[in-house]
């Protein structure tokens, strides 16, 4: 999977690098002082590099933990991200981590225990009373380098005995064998992205097929791991009605609504930038190229067509799914 | 708008293969300060010894190309090492500057099938050959100045070893040099075309010609307005509803902003299935 692997000095002896290189024993290996000096260089090319991504193992210096951005969030009284990795080992067309990152190098900060004791710390300035959330899957998908990196197991560990702490993990995979091999953890949500299965096959590549994940969450379900679904970003294609209709039909003749924990909706949105950015990689991509607008500096769909969209799914979703357990982006709403 | 492999090497006993197994004609004229050969696919530079001397053939070599052209950068030469063996060929995956420590880290986008190793650039010639690094003199000047005309991606170092603790490097001849690079000219010849179909990958993603020429004969646009057409016309046309100046809805427009408008407007129907 790697044939090469960049490692901080600094943390070439740290347990978690051992582990990682020993699973990629003919990788070529390359010392560094500073993940920087690969990932934030100038004169890179994202997309070329998505072709057969490096890996790096670095330490996280300081905000190991932060705030949400607004508006991100499943209904918690505080909510706040941790990244243990940067990029994805996926390559979804919409994602913003194209835009936001120079090099598509996949880091990991190795120094679980640092980002764990930051958990603790912000988790003991709220009331045992408050919900507390922390959400893994920002700038990375939360499971899918599980085998290699056993992120959620270390911070599945970490939040158990924190009966006011949430953590989600959000992800496209289906490896979720950490999880089947321990006993459940209530405050824990694996939370789903989906689309349905002709946008994936276009717009998110090398992402495990719909049927896959849906196993998954079945076999989560059984063994009452609490799981969520995120139909987040809704993407428009002119028959969005029979695709996404056929999505949750999907999703649900397999999936018992009843255990599902949370469902956020949100559609497609970029920051202008990471936008601009995108275009310049993707001039040939169809997705890239849609007519979109700006609004308050983020790129979107048409308001008209982002509440039709938010609406329609909502409508949809309630069907199965009582109103207060779904959410949305940011953008609300105007009527449920 | 092509896509082409730079060569960048220090001495002219280097060069010598290369000119040969890629029938290179001389494109300098005499009196240039850096020997240049090309072909409509390659180009190689002779830039003399020294990092200083790399950087500066590269700026040269760059002013041979247009804007629009995409280059990917190639520095051959022979390098000393502490444990390789003399003929053992590597790519740099790591390249710092003696005196400086900076470094620079070319990147692997595709599997060039060939070992990888960190260079070391010194200004004096390296005889103790103290870290398992290849030494040579030019690699972190050429990398350097190349990436201020190229991704990281399409600029790579292929080091031939030529001396060690065992072979000095006082002993090597010219002619030596030349064999080094001979005996490896076949894995140039491959890697060459790698670095050239990546390069050409780019040039795909870039639009061939500017499609606003042809508006502006009939438009007067100012430079806002023509940065817009040629974004909304690459729009209509990955979205298949291609635009001619000569289509009514063109025509018939009374002015720049009535025109862009209306092609807007034609983009907007994308949405209108609701």
């Amino acid at each position: 999977m790697y044939s090469t692997i960049y490692v901080e000095r600094e943390v070439s002896e740290h347990s978690l690098t051992q582990r990682v290189l020993s699973q990629f024993p003919s990788a070529d290996k390359v010392e560094c002082e500073r993940y920087g000096e690969i990932f934030n260089r100038k004169a890179q090319d994202f997309r070329l590099q998505k072709q057969r991504p490096s890996l790096m193992l670095a330490r996280k210096y300081g905000n190991h933990v932060l705030p949400v951005p607004a508006g991100y969030g499943v209904g918690g009284d505080h909510n706040y991200y941790f990244s243990v990795m940067l990029n994805c080992i996926y390559d979804c067309r919409y994602c913003f981590l194209q835009g936001m990152y120079r090099s598509a190098v996949h880091v990991v900060f190795v120094n679980y225990d640092e980002f764990a004791e930051s958990i603790r710390n912000s988790a003991s300035e709220h009331g045992s009373h408050e919900q507390v959330w922390y959400f893994s899957g920002y700038d990375c998908d939360s499971l899918a380098m599980e085998p290699i990196i056993g992120m959620a197991e270390y911070f599945i560990e970490t939040v158990k005995s924190l009966d006011h702490v949430w953590l989600e993990l959000r992800t496209k995979s289906t490896q979720i064998r950490s999880l089947l091999n321990q006993d459940v953890v209530p405050n824990v949500v694996t939370a789903f992205s989906v689309t349905p299965d002709r946008i994936s096959a276009s717009l998110e590549h090398k992402v495990p097929r719909l049927d896959k994940r849906i196993a998954a969450m079945v076999r989560l379900q059984e063994r009452d791991w609490k799981i969520g679904l995120r139909f987040d970003p809704l993407i428009f294609v002119r028959d969005y009605q029979v695709q996404y209709h056929e999505l949750i039909e999907k999703i649900f003749s397999s999936v018992d609504p009843d255990l599902i924990h949370s469902v956020t909706i949100g559609t497609f949105r970029l920051p202008k930038e990471f936008y601009r950015t995108l275009e310049n990689l993707y001039p040939d991509s169809q997705f890239v190229a849609q007519p979109f607008v700006l609004s308050n500096g983020t790129v979107t769909y048409p308001k008209s067509v982002e509440t039709d969209m938010k609406g329609w799914c909502y409508e949809r979703l309630v069907e199965f799914i009582d109103s207060d357990r779904i959410h949305f982006d940011e953008l609300e709403l105007e009527s449920g | 708008m092509t896509a082409s492999v730079n060569i960048v090497v220090a001495m002219k006993s280097e060069a010598l293969p290369l000119i040969d197994r890629f029938g290179l004609e001389r494109v300098s004229r005499k009196g240039d300060r850096f020997l240049i050969y090309g072909n409509d696919q390659f180009s190689l530079t002779v830039s003399g010894i020294g990092a200083k001397n790399s950087e500066e053939a590269v700026r040269n070599l760059s002013k041979q190309s247009t804007s629009t052209d995409v280059n990917a950068w190639l520095n051959i030469g022979v390098a000393g090492h502490r444990s390789y063996d003399i003929g053992t060929s590597f790519l740099a995956n790591c390249i710092v500057d003696s005196v400086t420590k900076r470094t620079l880290f070319p990147v692997f986008a595709i599997d060039f099938g060939l070992p990888t190793g960190k260079v070391t650039t010194v200004n004096v010639v390296e005889t103790e050959y103290q870290e398992h690094t290849g030494y040579d003199m030019e690699a972190f000047g050429f990398a350097a100045s190349a990436s201020k005309f190229s991704t990281l991606e399409m600029i790579h170092c292929f080091k031939v070893v030529s001396d060690n603790r065992e072979n000095s490097v006082q002993r090597l001849t010219k002619k030596d040099v030349e064999k080094f690079i001979d005996n490896h000219v076949e894995s140039i010849v491959v890697l060459c075309s790698q670095l050239r179909n990546l390069a050409s990958s780019v040039v795909q993603r870039l639009e061939p010609e500017d499609p606003t020429v042809e508006f502006a004969q009939y438009w007067r646009m100012t430079v806002t307005q023509r940065r817009i057409l040629r974004k909304y016309l690459h729009k209509t046309k990955i979205l298949n509803k291609d635009i001619k100046v000569t289509s009514d809805m063109i025509r018939d427009c009374q002015s720049t902003s009535v025109m862009l408008e209306s092609i807007r407007s034609c983009l907007d129907q994308h949405w209108n299935n609701l």
